[in-house]
């Protein structure tokens, strides 16, 4: 389970695009082997936080660190490819697939780096074992994929790096229900069997509830609730915000 | 007799057309999936013919032979081109229209720079195939297409499996798909467009070559060319290696039928007759999946 030893630290970031700040000084922590969620509503700023770490919107201040066995890497204003090299990886908001590759070509682009492009059978093969319908259709063009599917191969190909901390943005969305629980169940299963450690938002909290060791909640672009999985249950403003139990 | 007269154009309009690929494939990289409408493509393989000769004559080597020397340099020049085409014109995002004015003025450059350079007057190489034919069947091949067609055909072979097999390969074509992904993945996109401008201008290094071999070259050629070509990459379906090769086979064809029946004079208007059928029936190409 989680231990205390934190892998990325974040603080005092701000951003936004244009003229627009979005994130207003955020503050937060991701420990090792952990899922942390960051709930929030529509344009509150997570998609944002999460394409800072990601290098795709530079950060305004404020430092976000990736501790790298006591050195600590600043992600802020490093390029994508760069934060990729040190370990971060993004499923991005909408999965973002190349639709005219197929799922094994898709697969095989997540192991571009080239630490990553060594290993990539042995990859390979894990990925077919964690997600089997990926290597049933690994011929397959991936924008023919089902929604769910096309989810799954999002967050198969981001492993495909070896990343250190799966950066993950809104997986349940334009999801079913029953669709949703199988995924997050996978999620749940990559830190507990690979040790991944995971940074995932949702707007459903019911389902991110669950498999959460530590959740956070952004409102306008600043976070208003730190807590554990057992806080984020008990919360009163979770549950008004959320209108949940 | 007839029946003869039409095996042969269409067989000799078969090899021509994987000469036609050769002379395309660079195309459909640069214009199909970096988004680089190089109109001066024709003009680089223009030069490349150029370079050929000189080599040839230098050398004493087969043309052929020459184009693939030319590969590499080719592929430095590209990398060049690229990198200017990005600090000044993708960079400011104004990239398609003010892009192709750009290359348009590099096509005239070319021209001048080549008709200054070699004279305005043809030049060949008498290489030892040049007039020769081979039997095939009933069929009387000249040996200077059948080579350039195994030339041809074997470019789109090693285009198809570099892009398909590779790393590199496959990122150019996701960089047409998603460049913002293409970085996700650890992949700079600057970096992929620049292999990919490099191998484009590189397979026209080879298809310089190509041209001298099959017949007498002049500074103004690529005008021939260029309607050809880009009716084979859109026949082909933009992008695709394997759809330049079907899409050279099918123009080579029906202009050598062309030929036949109305005339040598029809034949270049077969390339912007196709073209404007394709784009208006069928734009995404005859591979479309
Ligand atoms: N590329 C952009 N240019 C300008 N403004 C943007 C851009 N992307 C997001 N914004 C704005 O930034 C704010 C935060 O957006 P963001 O996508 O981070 O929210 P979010 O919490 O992820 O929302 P959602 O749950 O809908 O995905 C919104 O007001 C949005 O309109
Ligand atoms: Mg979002």
């Amino acid at each position: 389970m989680a231990s205390n030893q934190s892998v990325l630290s974040i603080e005092n970031l701000q951003a936004g695009y244009g003229g627009v700040r979005v994130l207003h000084g955020v503050s937060m922590t991701v420990k090792e082997r952990s899922v942390t969620v960051l709930l929030g509503t529509n344009g509150n700023g997570k998609s944002t936080l999460l394409k800072c770490l990601a290098g795709l919107v530079t950060p305004d201040a404020g430092s976000a660190k990736l501790s790298d066995d006591g050195a600590g890497v600043e992600l802020a204003g490093m390029h994508p490819y760069e934060i990729v090299e040190a370990g971060v990886s993004l499923v991005p908001d909408g999965r973002r697939l190349f639709p005219l590759l197929t799922v094994e070509e898709n697969l095989l682009m997540g192991a571009f780096k080239k630490s990553a492009r060594k290993r990539h059978k042995e990859n390979l093969k894990s990925m077919g074992e964690l997600f089997p319908v990926l290597r049933e259709r690994k011929g397959q063009l991936a924008g023919t994929l089902s929604g769910g599917e096309q989810q799954m191969l999002a967050i198969a190909r981001a492993l495909m790096s070896n990343p250190k901390l799966l950066l993950i943005d809104e997986p349940s969305l334009g999801l079913a229900p029953i669709v949703i629980t199988k995924l997050m169940s996978t999620i749940k299963e990559l830190r507990d069997k690979y040790g991944l450690t995971i940074l995932m938002t949702e707007q459903n909290l019911p389902q991110a509830a669950k498999i959460a060791d530590w959740g956070y909640i952004m409102v306008h672009g600043k976070i208003v609730f730190a807590g554990d999985a057992q806080q984020i249950h008990d919360n009163e403003l979770v549950r008004r915000y959320y209108l949940v139990g | 007799m007839a029946l003869d007269l039409l095996l042969e154009s269409i067989a000799t309009g078969l090899l021509i057309g994987g000469f036609y690929a050769a002379l395309s494939v660079g195309l459909t990289i640069s214009f199909g999936l970096i988004d680089i409408a190089n109109v001066a493509h024709p003009a680089f393989i223009i030069l490349g013919a150029y370079f050929a000769l000189a080599l040839s004559q230098t050398f004493g080597i087969d043309p052929i032979i020459a184009g693939l020397l030319l590969v590499a340099p080719f592929y430095v020049i590209g990398n060049a081109l690229y990198l200017f085409y990005s600090n000044t014109f993708e960079r400011r995002g104004e990239s398609s229209l003010a892009g192709l004015v750009l290359f348009f003025g590099l096509l005239i450059l070319l021209e001048v720079g080549m008709a200054t350079q070699f004279g305005v007057g043809l030049k060949a190489l008498y290489s030892a195939y040049g007039s020769v034919a081979v039997s095939f069947g009933p069929l009387l091949l000249p040996l200077r297409f059948v080579y350039s067609f195994v030339a041809g055909v074997a470019a789109v072979i090693a285009l198809e499996l570099f892009l398909s097999r590779t790393f590199r390969g496959r990122a150019i074509r996701a960089v047409a798909q998603d460049a913002q992904a293409v970085s996700l993945m650890g992949a700079k996109p600057e970096t992929i467009r620049l292999i990919a401008m490099g191998v484009s201008i590189a397979t026209a290094g080879l298809a310089g070559g190509l041209v001298l071999a099959v017949g007498p070259i002049s500074p103004y050629q690529d005008r021939l060319l260029i309607g050809r070509v880009f009716a084979v990459v859109v026949l082909g379906g933009s992008g695709s290696v394997v759809g330049a090769l079907l899409g050279g086979i099918v123009l080579g064809i029906s202009e050598n039928i062309a030929t036949i029946y109305l005339g040598a004079g029809w034949s270049l208007a077969v390339s912007a007759v196709i073209l404007l059928l394709v784009l208006a029936l069928r734009p995404s190409g005859i591979l479309r999946r």
